[in-house]
């Protein structure tokens, strides 16, 4: 083991700050970003999972955490291109996939996330990782993507970043890790290394925060990078949006994009940092947990370090397990009204007979609107908002209550007309500027306005304004 | 800058599409197709691709309102609700077979689950005005006061024939478009479906003028202008529009039915 190159006899002090911020008008679980951070050796990761792309945000957080936890995958991207990175990746990419494909089998919205599955939609992220040889006072990083790694002196003195210089290089489609072997789009990772010096201060941002830092005057990129980092992290976020606001001389307003930023100090602390070992003891954000959606226990090697919940992120800044957006919790705003409002289709029975594939071709399914059809769709909706457990729990006492509306359904439908001997309406030719005008019926839209507490026709009893499920 | 608004979870968008289901939608359009179908299809899949636009991890996002108004025997709500749960909660699903790139050059032939929220309908008349005067009820009742500042409503009217009272259909159509929020007003946009195979289309004009179909003249008319800040949208699916330009298809062939709700709901992707 080489000395290290400034006569030190013991390792290098590692302090870490890390904060994130999500778009305006979104979520923190709507953050595609991502960052990690591990101790044997030293990492810091950074990642920026693309909005579009599929799964992305837990791509993110399981490349970032992966190279952080991940010996052998860490080695390889950090020797790449010469390394075999791509079979390193296997691992991840397949526990992605299985990890898809198990919320998916669990999702409300299952053949949507199925067509995107089949089509091989991919995560798609950036990643900038570094690992610290602390005895040796030296680092090395990956970088894919347009993440940055900046270089800082600790007076302020600008001295590099990669692989992005110039704050208007950034583009929307930038190099990335596919979570799918065999994209067109992966791109080889870049490994760069350098002294880890108490002189030295590296940032890890990805792109809104970097492009922005880079907009200002190198004398100033250090001040605006700590100034943005902030003491604590609890007004990170208020700091990104003054800083997507600021018109300043020199400096475009902020992108508003996820925002991820890391700095890394070595020797003493700057404002702001902690010890690695607080941070990773006590700060990480809850890890990517797939199945958490109806409260299960993450599944594989992502379930464990729960006990490292973060006390510090605040809550909105932190990954929330996933599906946790289907579940709001808000007291106000979209999600509380959100909570009560469900899909419509108002059409009753008598209406079906208007369906033009039903006048050509066959009788209407009397299935769909029977009494059995009515419960599927509520049982539906119940497992949609509370999940398989409590489900199972609520369908013992529930089948009764169902058998009990349903047989009460049935009663009541015999004592009405009999839909299904109602012809359907003849589809009437007529020229292509309409035929003579039939009287028609107005019925209200309350499905959008009864959550509001508006009721547009109290009297009418419209059977389609009921929800259906 | 109107019509700059970002919509997210926290400043969901709306949009509320109006279907003429009268009963000259039954008749083929260009490619043998009815019409009823073509408005059908063309709903569903722009339907679809908001849910996947909206998509995050297993989740949709709650980022727009969406609201199917059909318009024929009855005025009234085929489908309505936040896109996430209309995602859970189609009609159906129908299984098609599809061709996609198989990531080496070639195309496989994959499954494919299409959830189907509306169905063909045809019968009656056209009872357009009513439906505009829906859709007012709708976003001025129930979307808008609670949603001041978000981004403008946007409704589409797909359509193949004559209101049944071309004067009342134009005045409850301005009185929709009086409708605004701080970023602009509820944009209009109409789209005329054909079963005309060589009639020629006018896609986004900027004037009248050229128009010599009198109903052609009265959609323009209550198609809402574009706004500079949706042009670059509408260049994007294919669209050329002029300065001036109304958000109206005149005689659409099926793909510029799709175009025209591409471009319509590309703000909510």
């Amino acid at each position: 083991v080489s000395p290290p190159p400034d006569g030190r006899t013991a390792p290098l002090a590692i302090h870490v700050a890390a904060r994130q911020a999500h778009k305006g008008g979104e979520r923190g679980a709507d953050c595609q970003d991502a960052w990690w951070a591990g101790l044997d050796p030293p990492r810091v990761a950074v990642a920026d999972g693309a909005t579009r792309a599929f799964f992305a945000r837990e791509w993110a957080w399981l490349v970032a955490r992966r190279f952080c936890d991940d010996g052998a995958l860490a080695d390889a991207l950090l020797a790449a291109p010469a390394s075999p990175w791509r079979e390193a990746l296997g691992p991840a990419r397949e526990a992605w996939r299985a990890a898809v494909w198990a919320v998916i089998q669990r999702a409300p919205a299952r053949g949507l996330l199925e067509n995107r599955f089949h089509r091989r939609d991919a995560g798609i992220t950036t990643l900038v990782g570094v690992e610290v040889d602390a005895a040796r006072g030296r680092w090395r990083a990956v970088l894919i993507g347009d993440s940055c790694l900046m270089r800082f002196g600790r007076d302020g003195g600008f001295r590099d970043s990669v692989p992005v210089r110039d704050p208007d290089a950034f583009d929307s489609h930038p190099e990335a890790l596919i979570s799918v072997a065999g994209s067109a789009r992966e791109t080889e990772p870049r490994a760069v290394d350098g002294l880890a010096s108490p002189d030295e201060v590296l940032v890890l941002a990805t792109d809104a925060a970097a492009r922005w830092l880079l907009s200002f005057r190198e004398t100033d990129r250090f001040a605006a990078a700590m100034g943005l980092l902030g003491e604590d992290d609890d007004g990170f976020g208020g700091r990104v949006a003054v800083a997507r606001r600021s018109d300043q001389p020199g400096a475009p307003a902020m992108e508003d994009d996820d925002v991820t930023l890391v700095v890394v100090a070595f020797g003493e602390p700057l404002p702001g940092t902690r010890p690695l070992e607080h941070v990773v003891a006590a700060e990480l954000p809850p890890p990517f947990a797939p199945t958490a959606s109806d409260g299960d226990a993450p599944s594989g090697d992502e379930a464990s370090s729960d006990a490292r919940a973060a006390v510090v992120i605040p809550r909105e800044l932190r990954p929330e397990p996933d599906g946790a957006g289907t579940s709001p919790t808000d007291a106000s705003g979209p999600a509380a009204w959100m909570a009560t409002s469900d899909v419509h289709h108002p059409r009753n029975e008598a209406e079906e007979d208007d369906r033009l594939d039903d006048a050509r071709e066959a009788p209407v399914d009397a299935g769909e609107s029977t009494p059995r059809r009515r419960a599927e769709r509520m049982l539906d909706g119940v497992h949609h908002r509370l999940g398989p457990r409590r489900v199972t729990a609520l369908m013992l006492a529930g089948w009764g209550v169902i058998l009990l509306i349903g047989l009460s359904s049935l009663l009541l439908q015999r004592g009405s007309e009999p839909r299904d001997s109602k012809s359907p309406d003849p589809v009437t030719p007529a020229g292509p500027l309409g035929a003579a005008a039939a009287p028609a019926e107005v019925r209200g839209f309350t499905s959008i306005l009864s959550p509001f507490g508006i009721d547009t026709h109290p009297a009418e009893g419209q059977p389609w304004n009921a929800p259906d499920r | 800058m109107a019509y700059g608004k970002k919509i997210g979870t926290d400043n969901p968008g709306v949009i509320v599409l109006l279907i003429d289901q009268s009963a000259s939608m039954a008749d083929p359009a260009s490619d043998g197709r009815s019409k009823a179908e073509h408005a059908a299809l063309a709903v569903n899949r722009v339907l679809y691709e908001i849910q996947e636009a909206s998509q995050s991890g297993a989740s949709i996002k709650p980022r727009c309102m969406v609201g199917v108004v059909g318009y024929g025997a009855q005025v009234g709500a085929v489908v309505s609700g936040m896109i996430d749960d209309l995602a859970a909660s189609p009609r159906r699903w129908d299984t098609l077979r599809r061709k996609e790139p198989d990531g080496a050059g070639g195309l496989v032939e994959v499954e494919f689950n299409m959830p189907i929220w509306v169905d063909p309908v045809a019968a009656n008349g056209t009872p357009m005005a009513e439906a505009f005067a829906e859709a007012y009820r709708v976003l001025a009742g129930g979307w808008l006061p609670g949603h001041p500042d978000s981004f403008p409503p946007i409704v589409i009217n797909i359509t193949d024939g004559e209101p049944n009272d071309s004067a009342a259909a134009a005045a409850e159509a301005r009185r929709l478009m009086s409708l605004h929020t701080s970023d602009g007003g509820v944009l209009l946009f109409n789209v005329h479906v054909s079963s005309n195979r060589t009639a020629g289309e006018a896609a986004l004009p900027s004037s009248a003028a050229a128009l010599s179909d009198p109903y052609a003249r009265f959609l323009f008319d209550i198609s809402s202008p574009l706004p500079d800040a949706l042009l670059a949208e509408a260049e994007k699916v294919g669209f050329a529009p002029q300065p001036g330009a109304r958000g109206f298809v005149f005689n659409a062939t099926p793909e510029s039915l799709i175009k025209l709700l591409t471009f319509g709901s590309s703000g909510l992707r």
